[in-house]
């Protein structure tokens, strides 16, 4: 049985896919619309110093956000 | 000329970083010009092209996600397509991204199918990276004609030329079928996997290598510096004799037009206002401003199309987010290390209004190409040895680098207390594409952008510069009892000056000097010399004696350094600023903060070094 995590503690280098995302997350649109969304594929490439921002690849581009946004979006490894 | 039958209007739309801006310029070459879109801060490029006796107006769209309306651009591209006033709607896409590029194309089809062309760019990237796009099949299954290109090379453009021409010519229908974003994604799905085939699964591996090195907590940042050291040095030490040679030329033509308006009977006064005060102050500033600036800006296009930029914004997000401000803010300061009102004008990459403000408003605590020479005459003459023969351009440059690091500390300062007090709100959110990078047509940056910067400085020393020279002249040659205005002024001012570590002529000069800072160390001079008219700066050496004569102290270098960094910001900055924002209220305020900073800071250092 996959763990559910949140993107922020998924291991740098891991695989997940995203199934679900906070409503509090102010920037649901816009990730959603960078490939952000349930069911898609991400890949955890780089942290920045002290966690933050984080870069995946998703939607065949690399996309970096800040780890609190990250914190509100699940995933399973 | 061959007369043209037709016009046509095309619309070119895409996600930022797939080479739009490749297509516009191949296509339109210097036919071209950027302005703004009606009653927006938003970029709008036009530009236009002959081909087969018609000619094509293309409408360049700002780069966007998608067509929700979040923020302006987004606003602008999606109104201007719903509107379906063009005769062809070109979607640039990516095509080693094709997963979110074909869902951004999707999304547009399903308004105005009839006029839309797919032009997947990028085309040589993606062989090299092993990703091969079938666009018969794809052009098939979305009913809508699909082009490859390769823009940087041209390879394709002529297709897509006459693609655009059948497109415009043909009768178009207006069916809109909207499609859900689960529909959306389903359908790119299925395209994708009749379309694209990719040979392995890391297609993106010496891109995934290089960010290793750029983003790792180790070398990230030291290996940021040693780039901006890189560009600062090259500036510095590449402008030296272009700069020279430009001020011999200058001078060499000025003694010719005074000869020549003598000859015609031109009465000395106007002889002397013309040459003396506009002339020398026009001629003065291009060759000061313009070598520099034609260097910085190619190296700084380079950094930027490589796509390297977007990682220092990674790397300093953490830095920046804890002075409440924005991780792009990184970028709009090191746009203004070329230009101070360009880096205005390029805060508008941040959405968030508050955050885009305290951008402009610190903008200027930098300095730009047109203090480097200002600031390395001071380095040189009080921090640096004479003896260090070809080490010196070196040492100046990493005492420079060392002053901005400065610079960047009190920008985060002040953008903390900005945040603080008079801009109060809500952190925005911080999203950042780091785009593969890219080989820069070298070549062509380096042209496009001389071209650009050298009508840049051109237009700046004609509409600021020219009137300066003509009121300092004035300033310098009309007496009012027994000594010029310009001496009275430096008179009056002396008492702040000196309070500040300066003198009455310092501050004169850097008042004098709001048009143009580079004349501000001519006007120091000429106002120790008691002179009449600006006059180049001697050799530094000499220099140093003048100043010396007239009290200069390590203490004065010190402080003048710091006053040259912040003080307020050159007319042109003040101008973007209020042209940027709309608001008479936060260009004073972009005034008075580095102006405050400054006094603040040289009545620091001058106390304390007074009691030391």
């Amino acid at each position: 049985m996959s763990k559910h995590i949140t993107l922020t503690d998924a291991p740098t280098g891991s695989r997940c896919m995203i199934c679900g995302i906070e409503e509090t997350l102010s920037v649901k649109q816009r990730l959603a619309e960078l490939g952000f969304t349930n069911g898609a594929l991400v890949d955890k490439l780089y942290t920045g110093s002290k966690g933050s921002p984080i870069a995946f690849r998703v939607s065949g581009a690399v996309i970096a956000v800040r780890s609190d946004d990250a914190k509100k979006i699940i995933a399973e490894i | 000329m061959a007369e043209v039958s037709k016009e046509f209007t095309i619309a070119l739309a895409g996600n930022p970083n797939v080479g739009k801006s490749t297509v516009f310029n191949n296509f339109t070459g210097l036919h071209q010009h950027t302005g703004n879109w009606p009653g927006k801060t938003v970029e709008s490029s036009q530009g236009e092209y002959i081909y087969n006796n018609s000619k094509y107006i293309i409408q360049d769209l700002p780069g966007t996600y998608s067509l929700t309306p979040n923020s302006a651009e987004e606003q602008v591209t999606s109104d201007y397509i719903k509107s379906g006033e063009y005769d062809a709607l070109v979607i640039v896409l990516d095509a080693t991204c094709m997963e979110r590029n074909i869902r951004f194309a999707l999304s547009i089809i399903s308004y105005v199918k009839s006029k839309v062309i797919l032009c997947i760019n990028l085309i040589d990237e993606a062989e090299k990276k092993g990703i091969n796009i079938d666009d018969k099949k794809m052009s098939e299954m979305l009913g809508v004609p699909v082009i490859k290109t390769a823009a940087r090379s041209g390879k394709g453009t002529e297709n897509l030329k006459k693609e655009i021409e059948i497109i415009s010519n043909s009768s178009q229908d207006t069916e809109k079928t909207e499609l859900s974003r689960k529909d959306l994604t389903e359908l790119s799905d299925k395209i994708l996997d009749a379309c694209c085939t990719y040979k392995s699964d890391n297609t993106d591996r010496r891109d995934r290598q290089i960010d290793k090195i750029l983003l790792s907590k180790r070398f990230g940042i030291p290996v940021m510096l040693m780039m901006l050291a890189c560009v600062f040095w090259i500036t510095i030490a590449g402008a030296n004799l272009p700069s020279e040679l430009l001020n011999k030329g200058f001078r060499l033509l000025g003694e010719k037009l005074r000869i020549g308006l003598s000859i015609i009977h031109c009465p000395d006064l106007v002889i002397s206002a013309m040459i003396d005060g506009v002339y020398t102050a026009l001629t003065w500033i291009v060759s000061v401003m313009l070598p520099p600036m034609a260097i910085f800006f190619p190296l700084f296009t380079l950094m930027e199309d490589s796509g390297y930029l977007p990682r220092i914004a990674f790397n300093l997000d953490t830095i920046f987010r804890k002075a409440n401000a924005h991780g792009k803010q990184s970028l709009t300061i090191a746009m203004g290390f070329g230009c101070n009102a360009c880096g205005v004008t390029g805060c508008r990459i941040i959405d968030s209004p508050r955050e885009r403000l305290i951008a402009i408003i610190t903008n200027s605590l930098v300095p730009c190409n047109g203090r480097f020479p200002m600031l390395i005459a001071i380095i040189s003459m009080y921090f640096v040895g004479a003896s260090l023969g070809a080490a010196e351009t070196l040492v100046q440059s990493l005492i420079l680098l060392l002053l901005i690091m400065l610079s960047v500390v009190v920008t985060l300062i002040c953008s903390k207390i900005l945040s603080k007090t008079v801009l109060k709100g809500m952190e925005s959110s911080f999203i950042l594409e780091l785009p593969p990078y890219r080989r820069p047509q070298i070549g062509k940056v380096i042209i496009r952008s001389i071209f650009d910067r050298t009508i840049f400085v051109l237009l700046r020393a004609i509409s600021a510069a020219a009137p300066a020279g003509l009121l300092i002249w004035i300033l310098a040659n009309i007496k009012i009892g027994d000594s010029t205005i310009l001496l009275q002024i430096t008179q009056m001012l002396d008492p702040i000056g000196r309070a500040l570590g300066l003198d009455g002529a310092i501050l004169c000069a850097f008042i004098l000097g709001f048009p143009a800072n580079e004349i501000v160390l001519p006007i120091i001079l000429m106002i120790y010399m008691s002179g009449s008219t600006l006059t180049e700066i001697p050799d530094l050496v000499q220099f140093k004696e003048i100043l010396t004569a007239n009290g200069w102290t390590i203490t004065t270098a010190i402080c003048m350094l710091i006053f040259a960094l912040f003080h307020f910001p050159c007319s042109t900055t003040c101008i973007t600023i209020w042209k940027e924002t709309h608001s008479k209220k936060w260009t004073l305020v972009s005034i008075l903060v580095p102006l405050i900073a400054g006094v603040i800071l040289c009545l620091a250092v001058n106390t304390v070094t007074n009691i030391l």
